[in-house]
C-alpha cells in the first residue's frame, strides 16, 4: 500500500475554493428561492444510513455504495440519493403530516466511480420530492418546476426527456412477456443496436417484433404518444399514456412544452420509477443535469402509503452548463497601519459600524509602507467594493453613520 | 444544423467509415487531408471530424466533446462507456478470438491458464461466464509474440483475415463473438440534436441497406 502524500484526499472528492463556492451558493439560491416559491420546504437528513433500510431501496446502485461499519457491526452508507431518505422520513418522523407534503433540498449524494479517478464520488444535489398526489397536475408541477428552476438559475436552452416506466413495462410485458428483463437491460445501457438483433432473434410473431423495433424510433413532441396508443392493446400501457397526455395538457399551461422531448426508452437507474420519468440535458454538458419521476410504492416500502414525484438538480453539471456571471462586489477592504494604536482603534469602531448596518467588511493591518501597495494589490480582487485606506474609511464612517441616522429618522 | 462533431477511429475502419458518409450524401475532405491532420472543420457539411485513437472515441462521446462517434464493438465493449449505440454500420467486421500455438511441442503446465490480449475487461467477462480460471494479462499491442515466447498460452484478439495469426504460427482456436464498427452517440446531443442525428442515422441506414 502506497501512503496518501500529505495533501491528498480519497478519490472523487473535492475541494471548494471561496470563489467557487460564492458562484455554487448562489446558483443552489436561486434553485431553492424557487422551489420555496412553490411551497416547499427544506429537510435535512444524514449523510449517514443503515445499508438495510436505504442500501436496500436504490438496488442498481449496489456495487457504487460507499459502505462503512458501526460499534455494533451494522453496516451502514453513505446515502446514494435523497428521495429514499426523504421516503423514511415522510412514513416515520412526518407519518402523521397531512398530504401533500413538498419537501426540498440541498445535499451532498455519496457514489462510488467505478472508471475515471477525476470523477465525482461526492455530489450535490438540489431537488424536491412532492408526497401525497397520484394526479396529473403533481407530475406536471414536478417537470414545471424543474424547468423553473434551471431558468432561475440562468439556464436558457435545454431539453426534458420524458418517458413513462408503467407503459414501457406493460408494452413490453404484451409484446416479449418472458423477456421483459433482458429488453429492460438494453435499454438501461442505450444499446438501440443490440436491441435490435436481440428483438429480431425472439420467438415472437412479426407485429410484436416490429411494435418493439418501432420503439425507440418513438421520439419527439407528443404526436408519438397517439402513435404509441395505437401499438398496444392493454389498459395498463393505454392508461399510462393517457395520463401521460394529461400531464402534458397541464404542462401547456406552464409554457415550457418547448422544451420537453418524449422519448419512451428513457428509464433512468433506480428501479423505483413507476411513472412518469425524465431527464434533462444541456450543452455542453454531456450528461443528465437533472432527473426525477413518479414512485409511488416506494414510500409504503417504509410502511406509509403514499404515491408521490420529485426530482433532483445535478449542481456541478448545472454549473458547468451555465455562463460563469460575474457576481457583483459585496465586501469593503479597510487597510489599516498596525503600528499605530490610534488607527487599529479606529479601524475597529469603523469597521463594526459599517457591519452593523449590513455591509460585509475586512480589515487588514500592514506597516505604514506597505499600505498603499496592499491597496493597489487588492484592488485588483472583484470581490471588494472598495479599499480604502485611513483618510477614506474613516470618512466612510461618517458616510455610513449619516445614512443609519437617515434610516432611523425615516423608521420614527 | 447545427455543427454536429465525429469522432472517427484512425487506422483501419476510418477510410470504411468516411466512404460510408460520403455514399450518405455528406462531403468531406480529402482522404489525404484527413490522414495528417487531427481535427478538421467542414464548412459545407456542417461537421467537425476528430481522428482520435480508437480506444478514445467513446470517451470523446460520453463526455460530449464529440456528439457522435464511430467505433467498432470491441472496442465499446472494453471501454464500457456511458453512450447511445444508435447502429450497426456493418463495416470493418472481423471477429473476437481466441487463438493459441499451432502445434505446441509440450502443453503447458500451468494450472491456470495465461491469457495475454489488449481485451482484458471483455476476456475476463467471457471467461467468468464459462466458469473457467484464467489469469489475464494486458498488452497493448503486438499480442501474438505473448505464447511465442511463453508469456502466455492463449491470446484473446481481432481477427479478420487469419493472416497475421497464420504468419505467427498461431490458430485460432475459439471465436468469442462477431465484431462490427458501431455508431454511438452522446446522452446529451441525442436529445439536444435529435433532428440533426436522427436525419444521419437514416441516410445511413439507407447506405447499409442497398
Amino acid at each position: 500500500m502506497v501512503k496518501p502524500l500529505v495533501f491528498e484526499k480519497p478519490l472523487g472528492v473535492k475541494d471548494y475554493l471561496p470563489n467557487e463556492v460564492r458562484w455554487k451558493k448562489e446558483v443552489e439560491h436561486r434553485i431553492s428561492s424557487c422551489m420555496e416559491r412553490w411551497g416547499y420546504q427544506e429537510i435535512i437528513t444524514p449523510a449517514l444510513e443503515y445499508y438495510d433500510t436505504i442500501g436496500g431501496s436504490s438496488n442498481i446502485l449496489q456495487h457504487r455504495l460507499y459502505k462503512l461499519i458501526d460499534r455494533d457491526g451494522k453496516t451502514l452508507v453513505l446515502r446514494p440519493d435523497m428521495t429514499t431518505p426523504i421516503a423514511r422520513v415522510v412514513a416515520s418522523l412526518l407519518k402523521d403530516a397531512p398530504l401533500p407534503l413538498r419537501l426540498c433540498y440541498n445535499a451532498s449524494i455519496y457514489r462510488m466511480q467505478e472508471q475515471e479517478a477525476g470523477k465525482d464520488a461526492e455530489f450535490f444535489q438540489s431537488g424536491i420530492e412532492l408526497i401525497g398526489s397520484d394526479q396529473p397536475y403533481a407530475d406536471a408541477e414536478v417537470v414545471a418546476l424543474a424547468a423553473e428552476s434551471l431558468l432561475a438559475a440562468g439556464l436558457s436552452d435545454f431539453k426534458i426527456a420524458i418517458g413513462e416506466t408503467a407503459f414501457l413495462e406493460s408494452f413490453l410485458e404484451e409484446k416479449a412477456g418472458a423477456y421483459t428483463d433482458e429488453l429492460k437491460q438494453l435499454l438501461i445501457r442505450q444499446d438501440y443496436v443490440g436491441w435490435k438483433e436481440f428483438v429480431q432473434t425472439l420467438p415472437i410473431n412479426d407485429d410484436n417484433k416490429d411494435c418493439l423495433l418501432t420503439l425507440p424510433k418513438l421520439q419527439g413532441n407528443r404526436d408519438v404518444i397517439r402513435r404509441a396508443k395505437t401499438m398496444v392493446s392493454n389498459d395498463t400501457a393505454i392508461d399510462a399514456l393517457s395520463y401521460l397526455e394529461k400531464v402534458l395538457d397541464i404542462l401547456e399551461q406552464y409554457d415550457i412544452s418547448k422544451y420537453i422531448h418524449i422519448d419512451f426508452t428513457t428509464l433512468r437507474g433506480h428501479n423505483y420509477y413507476t411513472g412518469m420519468i425524465f431527464e434533462v440535458y444541456a450543452t455542453p454538458v454531456g450528461f443528465p443535469i437533472c432527473g426525477g419521476g413518479r414512485y409511488n410504492d416506494l414510500i409504503s416500502e417504509f410502511g406509509r402509503n403514499a404515491p408521490a414525484v420529485g426530482f433532483g438538480i445535478w449542481i456541478e453539471r448545472l454549473i458547468e452548463a451555465l455562463q460563469t456571471e460575474q457576481l457583483t462586489a459585496d465586501t469593503y477592504l479597510f487597510v489599516f497601519d498596525d503600528q499605530d494604536p490610534e488607527q487599529l482603534k479606529s479601524v475597529i469602531q469603523c469597521a463594526s459600524s459599517c457591519r452593523k448596518s449590513g455591509n460585509k467588511v475586512e480589515v487588514i493591518g500592514v506597516t505604514a509602507e506597505q499600505v498603499q501597495t496592499c491597496i493597489e494589490q487588492r484592488k485588483q480582487d472583484k470581490r471588494y467594493i472598495a479599499v480604502l485606506g485611513f483618510e477614506e474609511w474613516s470618512k466612510q464612517e461618517s458616510y455610513i453613520s449619516e445614512m443609519i441616522k437617515n434610516l432611523e429618522e425615516v423608521s420614527e | 444544423m447545427e455543427k454536429l462533431i465525429v469522432a472517427l477511429p484512425k487506422g483501419r475502419i476510418m477510410d470504411e467509415a468516411i466512404e460510408m458518409l460520403r455514399q450518405a450524401g455528406f462531403t468531406l475532405p480529402q482522404n489525404d487531408d484527413l490522414s495528417r491532420k487531427l481535427i478538421i472543420e467542414d464548412e459545407y457539411s456542417q461537421m467537425t471530424f476528430i481522428l482520435a485513437k480508437p480506444s478514445d472515441v467513446p470517451i470523446y462521446v460520453e463526455y460530449g466533446a464529440a456528439d457522435l462517434g464511430v467505433v467498432g464493438k470491441d472496442v465499446l465493449l472494453e471501454e464500457n462507456r456511458d453512450v447511445y449505440e444508435l447502429l450497426d454500420l456493418q463495416i470493418g467486421a472481423c471477429r473476437l478470438s481466441i487463438a493459441g500455438i499451432a502445434d505446441a511441442e509440450k502443453p503447458s503446465t500451468r494450472i491456470v491458464p495465461r491469457i495475454a490480449t489488449k481485451f482484458s475487461r471483455v476476456a475476463s467477462e467471457y471467461f467468468r461466464r464459462q466458469g473457467k480460471q484464467v489469469e489475464i494479462i494486458k498488452l497493448n499491442g503486438s499480442i501474438e509474440i505473448a505464447p511465442l515466447i511463453g508469456l502466455a498460452d492463449c491470446i484473446v484478439d481481432i481477427v479478420s483475415t487469419g493472416r497475421t495469426l497464420k504468419e505467427n504460427g498461431l490458430v485460432e482456436l475459439e471465436q468469442i463473438m462477431p465484431i462490427t464498427s458501431r455508431l454511438i452517440a452522446n446522452r446529451m446531443s441525442y436529445r439536444m440534436k435529435h433532428a440533426d442525428i436522427t436525419n444521419i442515422v437514416d441516410k445511413l441506414e439507407n447506405v447499409i441497406k442497398n
